[in-house]
């Protein structure tokens, strides 16, 4: 074994280059994987780390109207006397809004005894850097207030006959609000002890931990499975049926978070993009497994001959392979370590804040080295194990194959057509489109050879042509990978091409006025009384928000004077009447309701007379009329003005003197607030274009050891073309060409394949992921780049010179 | 008859792993017009290295080569890369023991390969009538994978000999082949070369190949000078 | 049992969102002088008045109702019993006039031991005081907190009803006090320290007869209870580290209560005390000369924390010297709750090895 394997070794070095290419495409792999990990993984947790307290552990949110203490105690004593029903906390809460400091504040209050026991790790959260949260919030005498509020710890908040002092500043998410105790809370707002908001459930749940596990092979696993339906209590907890459970709805926790969701679907689009760069890397193992059996066949026979069983030749076969994917994982690691900085760097910190970032923190990450190591090595281990079935063993997967079709078809069209799927689906239905298209290489590559059979033409040409589809088994590999990491490029690239064009064009619609000002920390009845009464001021537009509910899913109410320009900005043709609300994509869909129907909001009623996109709002929102608010009791308080000059008149001018008059007011111009939006989207997708770009650079290592190796076994016919009497130049132009025809081959697959990838991403994955769809574009920016990139890689590829390395057997025959 | 090589105190050494090897020393040949030479002995003996020096293939260390066609003496050694290759396409037909055929070409198209090279579509007729002549009239459109050893080498004859050259080389042509393909692709070879009136050199450690030819050039050991 | 106190309060703490995990909680910061201000302290004898002083104390800062009980099925089976409701107030106080205020807090540990089984489980629920969540009322008796409950139907504590059910087990007892209420210490003020001391009596003996249910299998039971009732305000010395608690029904009808405080220098604790308790219910104080409690045997558990389960005592009785042995029914009754100590039922035995009576045993600050 030891003999075998140290010849294996001694073939490799007399193989420097494709050794060199296999670990460069395997730590690549690995490095894409790991990158995407930490990037994850920093990202989970300072999800985690912001997970409100009031949330910390609970699985479900319950609701029922009405809803009364005497619910929620009768709910309590049925558990209670059912203790094999599978609940582990049941947390009354109230929540509503008050104006505090003349801001619309969210008031949280919950029963902090009810938690499941003891939320230290949520509350050490909450604490933030600064330490511990006193008993004192337990107690009702003091809150956790969100950082948005402005406000500093150990300040004092006078509201409602009482002084009550901030406990701790956190970054909860929720906007302005604050967290308490459920007898405080009850007391701000205003409400009797009866009165209850929401019942928290910690639900156990067998699968949380290997659903845990499964988020930490894979941070933000989760957002890829179907959202769970809201459903009612009984079907939870079937043992409290007769309790009345069927009264309670229930809905999974996460959807009190959409931010986090939010941000943990994009993590799962991340991840698996992350893996592609992988699947290309398997690609390229597999193919110098190949070449290097074809290399080594002869020998092969010969120790087989002489009493070296199959085993032991695939075991010092793959051992080589495993070497080389120890090796790779090693170099992937600290690579990955690499290209989690730059794409963090790329972002500008966007995804996460550079600072929780830690490296330091994510090394004794098991998680992350089990994944590298297994990426390494599976990839290298199958590929070589597939490689010397296809090699040695003469294994024909055809068959295989034409059972493998059916299912992966049935796969595209279930994860294409059931919503159901989630954003797993889509993604399964886009790997199911990527594995027919590679199966396609084969069959394709045989309809060219026949073709190409009789074709006239330049000498050259023919040579050069029918090289491409001679040696499907030399090429067809590479060409499945380079077409699929270019059709990646092309899908993503469109994707993010036509995001940004409907993301200008809502944008162009929508920043109609010349001055954008953000009051939050400032008095904004005196700013808008004193542009108002600026001469070059046309018209002033307050905006206002809150956190509010609908049907109990989170959403942001916001208010303006919807006369008939500002209904202009939504493509709506009318003032909005009293009674009438747009709502966003994401909202409709997750209500399922559309305009005509009816919404109960706040304390009122509202009907949707239409939708818009709302690009990049986490939470569903609802706009309506200023008039409207007195009808659903909600208070009205405006943070943010738009100024629209009247002609010729100077924006900075006035900007100047409003920063002068105000220094509190933050004011950005449309220009400005344009470019900053756009920055903001490009650098989100930056990740996202890096990552494809990593997984092509793997396809070019793999085109060029599959052109190589294709030079090598032609070095015969190279050999007789020069006795014949062709020069060098029209050898390499036939090698130039050839290397052409290998491109254009994989861009003739990936073209295709591109656009499929784009349309599921705009049709299917986004909607699912982030609730809204986006209008395919075919910019020629989103598909040719990606063509061009391939096609002068493979170029490249062929014009590099090839590496001298030990012939074929052939030669030495 | 009219000389067609001259080969004078030619000699050629190859880098091995401890230092340089020669090869060739002091060789001297010449052959005419329809004049068959044999090239004999054991592996090593240098028989590939004179063809490829002669081919223009490879660069000697010393000596001189000369080729003279249509009365003109082209003296190969002083050739640079480029022109030698232009030498070998127009005039030099070269038979292998193996690959003599390219793989992904037809047979037709492997016969005419040389004319597509040296723009000579006029001798195509001729061309494919030697092919039928040698027994390979209805395999125009197979591939060489599709044919036999002897059926290969029988097509490498007719693609050497399709643009008509002055000098054919043959390098252990018929190595790989049975006793009788080999006697039946050698009575073809002399057989078309004695019909284009070419000369050829051919390399073989096959005596009864040997006894064919009109004289025998004996390689390895010590050196010898051809007369 | 004043170790539990500080655990209660440490955990209400660190439920409420400490900085740091409950075990780590600094009791004695958290505890400081200046934290029972406002709070009523136990430093003289008081008159007690019953049917009122069964009911909770809130202007003290702790205070439990602590009942334990051995018991035996028609074939032979043996089984303990205890409940136990923490009381902790938070502050002297509410300052909402809501029922949800939170200023006062309780804690409830129900447990079981099943001999034979060999299987000693336990259950833990806390919550805020609320008519509808948990309290204790004095006339009619009712100690409860998230479903579970003692109760009684007449004011005097007879025909009391203790009943919970749990993941794995129920208990459903009726028990009626055989023996008159008895004042511990000092005519209820019990002594713990210098300046620390808590209002403490008990029903030594409660006939019991009733239902316990282990892993779905019932089995009808008698047996005694013992009912312990405290509370103080005041915290246990810096210098003291846990304690030893026995509550002993012996067969020929006498009852006793010892407890020895375990101390940083290793010598006897001055306020170790005790009570022997006559079958006609009379009680006759134990100060440290008049009892001896010295470990047999430990039982190191999974944790590696060593419990002494076997005891050797000897205590001075009105009628005269006794010796005899005590010895954990099972060796494994921790309670595995937030905070762990051991409780768990024990047989009395004489030298010989005869059973002459049973009781629970309490064992905290062993970590």
């Amino acid at each position: 074994m030891s003999l075998l394997f140290r010849s294996q070794l001694r073939f490799v070095r007399h193989a420097p280059w494709s050794a060199a290419t296999a670990l460069l495409g395997v730590a690549l792999g690995v490095a894409s994987v790991a990158a995407v990990h930490l990037i994850s993984a920093a990202v989970v947790r300072s999800l985690d780390e912001r997970t409100p307290s009031h949330l910390a552990g609970l699985t479900h949110v319950l609701e029922r109207t009405p809803l009364s203490a005497d619910d929620y105690f009768r709910l309590r004593a049925a558990w209670r006397a059912h203790p094999d029903a599978p609940i582990e906390a049941l947390v009354p809460m109230v929540e509503g809004h008050r104006l505090i400091d003349g801001r619309q504040t969210l008031v949280l209050g919950v029963d902090w005894l009810a938690m499941p026991s003891p939320p230290l790790d949520a509350a050490r959260a909450d604490a933030g850097e600064s330490g511990a949260v006193s008993s004192d919030v337990l107690l009702g005498e003091a809150v956790v207030a969100d950082r948005t509020l402005g406000r500093a710890a150990g300040e004092r908040i006078e509201a409602v006959g009482r002084s009550v002092r901030i406990d701790t500043v956190a970054d909860t998410a929720l906007g302005p609000a604050l967290i308490t105790d459920i007898a405080l809370a009850q007391h701000l707002l205003g409400l009797g002890p009866e009165t209850l908001s929401r019942v928290g459930l910690e639900l156990d749940d067998p699968w949380q931990p290997w659903r845990e596990r499964l988020d930490r092979l894979m941070p933000g696993f989760a957002a890829g499975l179907p959202r769970a339906r809201a459903g009612t209590l009984a079907e939870l907890a079937p043992e409290l049926e007769r309790a009345g459970a069927d009264e309670w709805r229930a809905r999974p926790v996460v959807a009190e978070r959409p931010e986090a969701e939010f941000a943990r679907a994009v993590l799962f689009n991340l991840g698996s993009l992350g893996t592609l760069a992988l699947l290309v890397a398997w690609f390229l193992i597999y193919q110098i497994g190949l070449i290097w059996l074809r290399r080594q066949r002869l020998l092969l026979e010969r120790l087989h001959a002489v009493g070296v069983d199959h085993r032991a030749l695939r075991r010092s076969f793959l051992s080589v392979f495993l070497t080389l994917g120890a090796l790779a994982t090693l170099l992937g690691l600290v690579g990955g370590f690499v290209l989690a900085r730059l794409l963090i760097a790329l972002t500008g910190g966007g995804l996460t804040e550079a600072g929780s970032f830690g490296i330091g923190r994510a090394l004794p990450d098991v998680w992350l080295l089990a994944k590298a190591v297994g990426s390494g090595l599976g990839v290298c281990l199958l590929g070589g194990l597939a490689a010397f079935a296809r090699e040695w063993h003469e294994r024909n997967w055809s068959s295989a194959w034409r059972l493998f079709a059916p299912a992966l078809l049935v796969l595209l069209a279930l994860g294409l057509a059931l919503e159901s799927t989630g954003v797993l689906g889509g993604f399964l239905a886009i790997l199911s489109m990527s594995l027919l298209a590679v199966a396609l290489v084969t069959p394709l590559l045989g309809l060219l050879r026949r073709r190409m059979s009789g074709a006239r033409g330049p000498l050259w040409l023919r040579l050069a042509l029918r090289d491409v589809a001679w040696y499907p088994r030399l090429l067809g590999v590479a060409l499945a990978a380079l077409s699929l990491a270019v059709a990646t490029s092309i899908g993503i690239a469109l994707m993010v091409e036509s995001f940004r064009l409907d993301f200008e064009r809502m944008l162009d619609v929508r920043l109609a006025g010349d001055l954008y000002l953000d009051a939050a920390d400032a008095d904004s009845d005196a700013l808008e009384r004193w542009l108002a009464a600026r001469p070059e001021v046309a018209r002033l537009q307050a905006y206002g928000a809150v956190r509010s509910r609908i049907a109990g899913v989170p959403v942001e109410l916001g208010y303006t004077r919807f006369d008939a320009a500002e209904s202009a900005r939504y493509r709506h043709p009318r003032p909005l009447g009293s009674d009438e609300a747009l709502i966003s994509e994401r909202l409709a869909r997750d209500l399922d309701v559309a305009p005509g129907d009816v919404l109960p909001v706040a304390r009122g009623a509202l009907t949707v007379v239409g939708t818009f996109p709302g690009f990049g709002d986490p939470l569903g929102r609802v706009l309506v009329d200023v008039a409207a608010l007195d009808r659903l009791q909600v208070p009205a308080a405006f943070d943010r003005i738009t100024v629209h000059l009247k002609p010729r008149a100077d924006a900075a001018e006035l900007a100047a003197r409003v920063r002068e008059r105000f220094p509190a007011v933050r004011l950005e111009s449309r220009a400005e607030l344009r470019a900053e939006v756009l920055r903001v989207f490009d650098r989100t997708f930056a990740i996202t274009r890096a990552l494809t770009l990593v997984a092509l650079l793997v396809a070019v290592v793999g085109t060029y050891n599959a052109l190589t190796a294709l030079r090598l076994q032609q070095a015969s016919t190279t050999r007789l073309l020069r006795a014949q009497g062709m020069s060098g130049r029209e050898l390499r132009q036939i090698a130039l060409v050839r290397a052409l025809g290998v491109g254009g081959l994989a861009m003739l697959l990936a073209l295709p394949l591109g656009l499929a990838m784009a349309w599921t991403l705009c049709t299917v994955i986004n909607p699912r992921s982030f609730g809204w769809s986006i209008e395919l574009h075919l910019p020629a920016s989103g598909w040719l780049l990606p063509l061009v990139l391939g096609l002068a890689a493979a170029l490249v590829a062929g014009a590099l010179p090839a590496p001298r390395e030990r012939g074929t057997l052939h030669e030495a025959a | 008859m009219s000389r067609i090589l001259e080969v004078a105190g030619l000699g050629k050494a190859y880098a091995d792993g401890r230092g340089r090897r020669r090869v060739l020393q002091d060789v001297h040949l010449e052959l005419d017009a329809g004049e068959v030479v044999a090239l004999r002995g054991p592996s090593g003996s240098g028989k590939t290295t004179l063809l490829n020096l002669v081919a223009g293939l490879l660069e000697p260390d010393g000596g001189r080569i000369r080729l003279t066609v249509d009365g003109r003496t082209v003296p190969l050694d002083e050739l640079d890369e480029p022109a030698r290759t232009a030498v070998r396409r127009a005039h030099i037909g070269y038979v292998f023991q193996f690959f003599n055929l390219v793989p992904t070409l037809t047979v037709r198209e492997n016969v005419l390969l040389p004319l597509e090279l040296n723009r000579r579509q006029d001798l195509a007729p001729r061309a494919l009538e030697r092919l039928a002549g040698l027994g390979l009239d209805d395999r125009h459109d197979a591939f060489p994978g599709e044919l036999s050893g002897g059926e290969r080498q029988r097509v490498a004859i007719a693609r050497a000999l399709a643009h008509e050259p002055v000098l054919v080389l043959a390098d252990e042509p018929t190595g790989n082949l049975d006793a009788d393909n080999a006697d039946r692709v050698a009575g073809l070879l002399w057989q078309e070369v004695r019909r284009l009136g070419s000369a050829l050199l051919i390399a073989t450690h096959d005596s009864d190949i040997a006894a064919r030819a009109d004289r025998v050039l004996p390689m390895g050991g010590p050196v010898r000078h051809a007369s | 049992m004043r170790r539990l106190e500080r655990i209660v309060l440490g955990m209400l703490l660190a439920a409420a969102a400490a900085a740091a995990s409950a075990a780590e909680v600094r009791l004695g910061e958290l505890l400081g002088e200046t934290d029972t201000a406002g709070f009523l302290r136990a430093e003289t004898p008081r008159p007690f008045r019953f049917p009122d002083d069964h009911g909770p104390h809130p202007r003290y800062r702790s205070e439990w109702w602590y009942l334990t009980a051995s018991l035996e099925s028609a074939s032979g089976e043996a089984f303990g019993v205890q409940f136990t409701l923490f009381r902790q107030a938070l502050r002297p106080a509410p300052v909402f006039e809501s029922p949800w205020d939170a200023s006062q807090v309780y804690l409830a540990h129900l447990a079981i031991t099943d001999v034979a089984g060999g299987r000693h489980l336990e259950a833990e629920r806390l919550a805020r005081a609320h008519p509808r969540l948990a309290g204790v009322e004095a006339a009619p008796f009712r100690a409860h907190l998230d479903g579970w409950e003692l109760a009684a139907d007449r004011p005097d504590l007879q025909a009391l009803t203790l009943s919970g059910t749990a993941e794995r087990f129920a208990v459903r007892l009726r028990l009626n006090p055989v023996k008159p209420v008895v004042l511990q210490g000092n005519d209820g003020l019990s002594p713990k320290g210098p300046g620390q001391a808590s209002y403490y009596y008990s029903i030594p003996r409660l006939a019991v007869t009733g239902e316990v249910r282990v892993d779905g299998r019932s089995r009808a039971v008698t047996g005694r209870a013992w009912l312990d009732r405290e509370w103080s305000t005041s915290v246990l010395g810096e210098q003291q580290s846990g304690w030893d608690w026995f509550a002993l029904q012996l067969d020929d009808g006498a009852d006793v209560m010892m407890f020895r405080l375990r101390n940083d220098t290793g010598l006897r604790d001055p306020y170790d005390q005790g009570l022997w308790v006559d079958p006609d219910g009379l009680g006759h104080p134990l100060r440290v000369p008049d009892f001896r409690l010295e470990p047999l045997r430990y039982w190191q558990d999974p944790d590696g924390v060593r419990w002494p389960v076997a005891w050797k005592a000897s205590v001075m009785t009105p009628q005269g010297p006794r010796r005899f042995q005590i010895h954990a029914a099972l060796d494994d009754q921790r309670m595995d709750t937030l905070i762990r100590y051991w409780e768990g039922m024990v047989r009395v035995v004489d030298d010989d090895g005869r059973r002459i009576g049973t009781g629970y045993m309490e064992l905290t600050g062993y970590d």
